[in-house]
């Protein structure tokens, strides 16, 4: 593996001729295949997150969004989220056992929270980590986690409770993935299908103290998940762009009525006004990555990013199928990936109608994670 | 100053002034003890009123961006900024009125005819 300063130039070449014709196949195949695996690693992609202090990390992140959604999801959830789990939150021993591997692409990780039946609402998560003796056992399940098929290591956000089933509140546990008691079960998607996700069952773990950290909240969980939030924000630009690109290609060749389709006044018009909405989309961006990268909590600003660059990305690519006709249905052309890789970004790192909501609730008087009609 | 900054400190002013017309929406919409059944325990007026808060905001950070630009390289920014004021104000306007009344928002719908002279028909 190279040590080697980043190299954008390089990078931005490689996105594009290797990672971007490799797209389709990673769609096709449902994995992420060597060649791209490895010259990601090789030119360091992965560290860039360790620290994510560099301001090569917009660029960087740009140019593999619009390559390949399911190579972006995979590598940046693995390297800028469940690292930053392990590197804020994790002891000592789980950073030494999982960070150099991680950010090497050895190894990759994952961040599990949801459940089958628990989305954003963290005290109904039913997996629990118990202490029996010295140790603590993990029992339960995770669903809809991005990377459960194929990754190492896993922080799993959980319920604890001590020997007399007392709780102790939300706990992080760190758990190695290939425990012989740890059953994956992949899930079907609509897009991103290069990257695994899917469910991850725990029959009875056991895990060290080290493994553990108790005593985590949800306001200290949610300024990480926010590293989350930046890959949907800037996968769904660089999805957006993809997408129009793609379809201003596609247009040029084809003409109707005596000229290429891409002139005709309603395409063009179309196509600009979604082009519009995604330099408004990257001005916004490129605010929120900015104060990550300065190691602020993003708040308000990223929950802003998220909901409106990832519907701006979504938009763009739905304008882009519909402005290629039947041949934009078909898979003859990337905009029906596309527009498939783009709806993962709305769901992920709390639905865009939750966030809506915890932007607005406290403003006008409703407590956000109350229970109600 | 030039057409660009008279434009630009023009949509400044209108940010500032739908800035008060947000806040002063939330205030009366806010839930409390003497109001528990206030407009703002809607879940569904608090999507509209996310989105108005939304478009704001990017609008602002547009501004920001286009301000910040060199002179000759402000015509793009500004085509992106008015085209988030267009869109901004005409949800902004629809969500306050369906809720508080039109009276409330006929500056806005002015200031909407004021812009859409601004660019290129839709």
């Amino acid at each position: 593996m190279s040590a080697a300063p980043f190299d954008l130039v390089e990078w931005e070449r490689f996105c594009g001729a290797v990672v971007r014709p490799a797209a389709r196949a990673a769609d096709e195949q449902q994995c992420v295949g060597d060649a791209v695996w490895n010259g990601l690693r090789e030119r360091g992609y992965l560290q860039l997150f360790h620290p994510p202090s560099s301001e090569l990390i917009y660029p960087a992140m740009a140019a593999l969004a619009g390559a390949c959604g399911a190579t972006f999801w995979k590598a940046t959830l693995s390297a800028a989220l469940a690292a930053q789990m392990i590197a804020t939150l994790g002891g000592a021993a789980a950073q030494t056992r999982w960070l150099s591997g991680i950010a090497s692409g050895r190894q990759l990780g994952a961040f599990a929270a949801t459940e089958a039946g628990s989305g954003s609402d963290p005290s109904s998560y039913a997996a629990r980590l118990r202490r029996v003796g010295a140790r603590w056992l993990l029992s339960g399940e995770k669903d809809r986690i991005a990377n459960a098929g194929d990754a190492q290591v896993a922080a799993v956000l959980c319920q604890a409770e001590n020997e007399g089933g007392e709780p102790l509140g939300l706990a992080l546990a760190f758990v190695d993935l290939d425990d012989a008691r740890i059953t994956r079960t992949r899930r079907r998607t609509l897009g991103l299908r290069g990257m695994t996700f899917g469910r991850l069952a725990f029959d009875g773990v056991a895990l060290d103290d080290s493994d553990v950290t108790l005593g985590v909240t949800m306001p200290r969980i949610l300024t990480i998940v926010e590293w989350g939030q930046v890959v949907q924000i800037l996968c769904a630009v660089g999805l957006g762009r993809a997408a129009l690109a793609e379809a201003e290609a596609f247009l040029s060749e084809r003409r109707s009525f005596g000229r290429p389709l891409a002139a005709h006044p309603w395409v063009r018009a179309q196509l600009d006004a979604a082009g519009l909405d995604l330099d408004a989309a990257e001005s916004i961006a490129r605010r929120a990555v900015a104060a990550k990268i300065a190691g602020q909590v993003a708040g308000e600003q990223i929950v802003i990013a998220k909901i409106f660059c990832t519907e701006a990305g979504l938009s763009a690519c739905q304008i882009a199928l519909r402005v290629c006709g039947g041949w934009g249905y078909t898979s003859e052309l990337a905009v029906e990936r596309l527009l498939r890789d783009a709806h993962g970004n709305v769901p992920a790192g709390l639905p865009n109608d939750r966030l809506r909501d915890l932007l607005v609730a406290a403003r006008v008087g409703v407590d956000p994670w109350a229970v109600g009609p | 100053m030039s057409d660009e900054a008279d434009e630009l400190a023009g949509h400044a002013a209108l940010l500032d002034r739908m800035e008060d017309a947000l806040e002063s929406w939330l205030r009366w919409a806010r839930v409390d003890p003497a109001a528990p059944r206030a407009a703002g325990s809607s879940p569904v007026l608090r999507q509209h009123m996310a989105t108005a808060l939304i478009d704001h905001r990017v609008a602002r950070t547009v501004l920001e961006d286009a301000s910040a630009a060199p002179r000759a390289e402000r015509g793009h920014p500004l085509r992106v900024l008015r085209r988030r004021l267009r869109i901004g104000l005409q949800r902004t306007a629809d969500a306050i009125a369906g809720s508080r009344g039109e009276s409330v928002v006929s500056w806005m719908r002015l200031e909407l005819e004021r812009l859409r002279s601004l660019d290129d028909p839709e």
